[in-house]
């Protein structure tokens, strides 16, 4: 399964993948094209194509929404995610060590991670707003809050699963003890824990519409809830597009990292 | 010294020695005797051959010499001193070979020699004296914190012992079972053990390989001086590569039998008339163990 594909399957599908782009795209043409509903419920292909060119400021007869252009709305949504995933999936992996190495610390930690994992986002926000004011605090803390729990569940039972032989065999060769987790736990688990940073990355992405909610323009999801206050049912489709885009980009990023990192997944 | 004291010096000639060792677990609320009463010991440089029938405790009794687990009673001693953590002068081969995955062939077997061991390696004034002559496997203890250019000629050397120098940048799920099993035995002597521990590490190899490596095995005990201990349950291995060899019985594991060989020594150890004979003895006793 990790053998790349000959050139002509893989070209069979990313043919594939395009046709079925083209045919969704012609279905919702075709449906604004009809007029069954107005277009403010469904934009057509065209003017969310023309709400683009206007709000990237690429045809200069637009400059951009809410006084800033795509690519920074964009920008600033990903710089957030970036940070609030980074702290989010490296406490969620010392967490995880943690929890899976200390059984105390599992019985006292393991539930209020479940805890937090079960919360949506939208309902701690609003605390989150009164400790950390309405500026990049809050948001970036709710993605934090958001990106950890996966990350640290999936860690915790990758290093329950490590073969309990890697870390005799470690010491055997003369490892003491405190070098266990970094030298042995930590790449044993790290398949899983990738795995674990892919959820973390995708709860995230779910996540900052909600955390851009309260004073969040500049970004991606403080445009779409701008557009949305002024029917700007395009505007909101293409925030909808772009943000869908870019995950699938990071998640293609991600995957391919996974398979450069940790090749003998499912293989050792 | 005076020659009088007889027990003492024997005793620092075994490179390992158990007294009255047994091993009691607790399983669906009752304790189960894995081991019981074992008394042994090894010669320092010897190779003792543990042969039993499956859930006998022959495993339980290496994992409690390598330092894995405690015994419930009795002493296990290696070198004199009483085992109570793993440590680099046991190495360990398991029956999987537990390659390291995100290590190379030659980052496996490296890893016994990085830096921040090798102070580990040269403590114990104990283990020079079971140095035999300045043999290059025997003369590199505590390698570990020795200059990087020396660390690499003794991968080079072990690479060389086990025949994998030519896939040493491969990942151990790209080879074979047979070159797995043989790195695994490469990165056990890395840190240079006085004791080499093997927990049936032929057992999952076709018959052909595993004759191979039975006479690679021999080849590097009779070259390195190390001392050895093979739990098997091929009656055919025992009598090969066994200078003492042992039955357990079946549960709780005593010795019902027990006798020492020069079999291993000999130049074709399988061709030698001896071999049918001691393999019969083996087996009889492993079949007496079964009932």
């Amino acid at each position: 399964m990790h053998d790349p594909l000959p050139f002509r399957d893989r070209l069979r599908a990313a043919g594939l993948r395009f046709a079925a782009v083209a045919g969704a795209v012609a279905v919702w043409w075709a449906v604004a094209r009809a007029q069954i509903w107005p277009p403010v419920f469904v934009p057509s292909p065209g003017s969310v194509w023309h709400q683009f060119l206007a709000t990237s400021g690429l045809t200069g007869d637009g400059d951009g929404w809410a006084g800033y252009t795509l690519g920074e709305h964009l920008l600033a949504s990903l710089r957030r995610m970036a940070i609030g995933c980074a702290y989010g999936v490296g406490g969620g992996i010392v967490l995880g060590l943690l929890i899976g190495l200390v059984p105390v610390l599992d019985t006292v930690l393991g539930p209020v991670v479940t805890f937090v994992r079960t919360l949506p986002p939208l309902a701690y926000l609003s605390l989150l707003v009164i400790w950390f004011g309405i500026d990049e605090s809050p948001k970036v803390w709710l993605l934090l809050l958001a990106a950890l729990p996966p990350v640290a569940v999936a860690t915790a039972d990758a290093v329950r699963a490590v073969p309990a032989d890697y870390v005799y065999a470690a010491r055997s060769l003369g490892a003491g003890r405190a070098q266990i987790p970094w030298r042995i736990v930590l790449p044993a688990a790290a398949p899983e824990i990738l795995t674990g940073i892919r959820v973390a990355v995708g709860v995230a992405y779910t996540t900052v519409v909600a955390a851009e909610t309260v004073n969040g323009v500049p970004g991606i999801g403080g445009m779409i809830r701008d557009a949305q206050r002024y029917n700007q049912t395009d505007v909101v489709v293409l925030g909808i597009i772009l943000i869908g885009l870019s995950g699938l980009f990071f998640d293609a990023l991600l995957r391919y990292a996974q398979r450069r990192l940790t090749p003998w997944r499912g293989r050792a | 010294m005076p020659p009088e004291l007889d027990t003492p010096v024997r005793a620092a000639a075994d490179a390992v020695a158990l007294t009255g060792v047994g091993h009691t677990y607790r399983a669906a609320g009752r304790d189960i005797i894995a081991l019981d009463g074992i008394d042994l010991s090894v010669p320092a440089g010897g190779a003792l051959a543990i042969v039993g029938p499956s859930g006998c405790g022959k495993s339980t009794l290496l994992r409690m010499v390598a330092g894995f687990l405690r015994p419930s009673a009795g002493r296990v001693l290696v070198h004199g001193a009483e085992v109570t953590a793993p440590g680099p002068d046991r190495g360990v081969v398991f029956q999987q070979p537990r390659l390291f995955p995100w290590l190379s062939v030659r980052g496996n077997i490296a890893f016994g020699l990085s830096g921040a061991f090798g102070l580990r390696n040269t403590s114990g004034g104990a283990r020079a004296s079971g140095l035999r002559g300045a043999s290059g496997l025997r003369g590199a203890f505590g390698l570990g914190g020795r200059p990087r250019a020396e660390r690499e000629a003794r991968v080079a050397e072990l690479l060389d012992l086990v025949g994998l120098a030519d896939v040493a940048r491969l990942k151990p799920y790209e080879l074979s079972g047979g070159m797995q099993q043989r790195a695994a035995i490469a990165r056990a002597l890395a840190p240079g053990p006085r004791l080499l521990l093997l927990d049936e590490p032929f057992a999952a190899l076709d018959a052909l390989t595993r004759e191979r490596l039975q006479d690679e095995l021999r080849a590097l005990w009779r070259r390195t001086g190390t001392t050895i201990l093979l739990v098997t349950h091929s009656v055919d291995e025992a009598a090969f590569l066994g200078t003492r060899i042992v039955v357990l019985s079946a549960r709780p594991g005593r010795i019902i039998h027990q006798e020492d060989s020069t079999l291993p020594y000999a130049d074709q150890p399988r061709a030698e008339a001896e071999f049918t004979a001691t393999r019969t003895r083996i087996l009889e006793a492993v079949q007496a163990a079964v009932h």
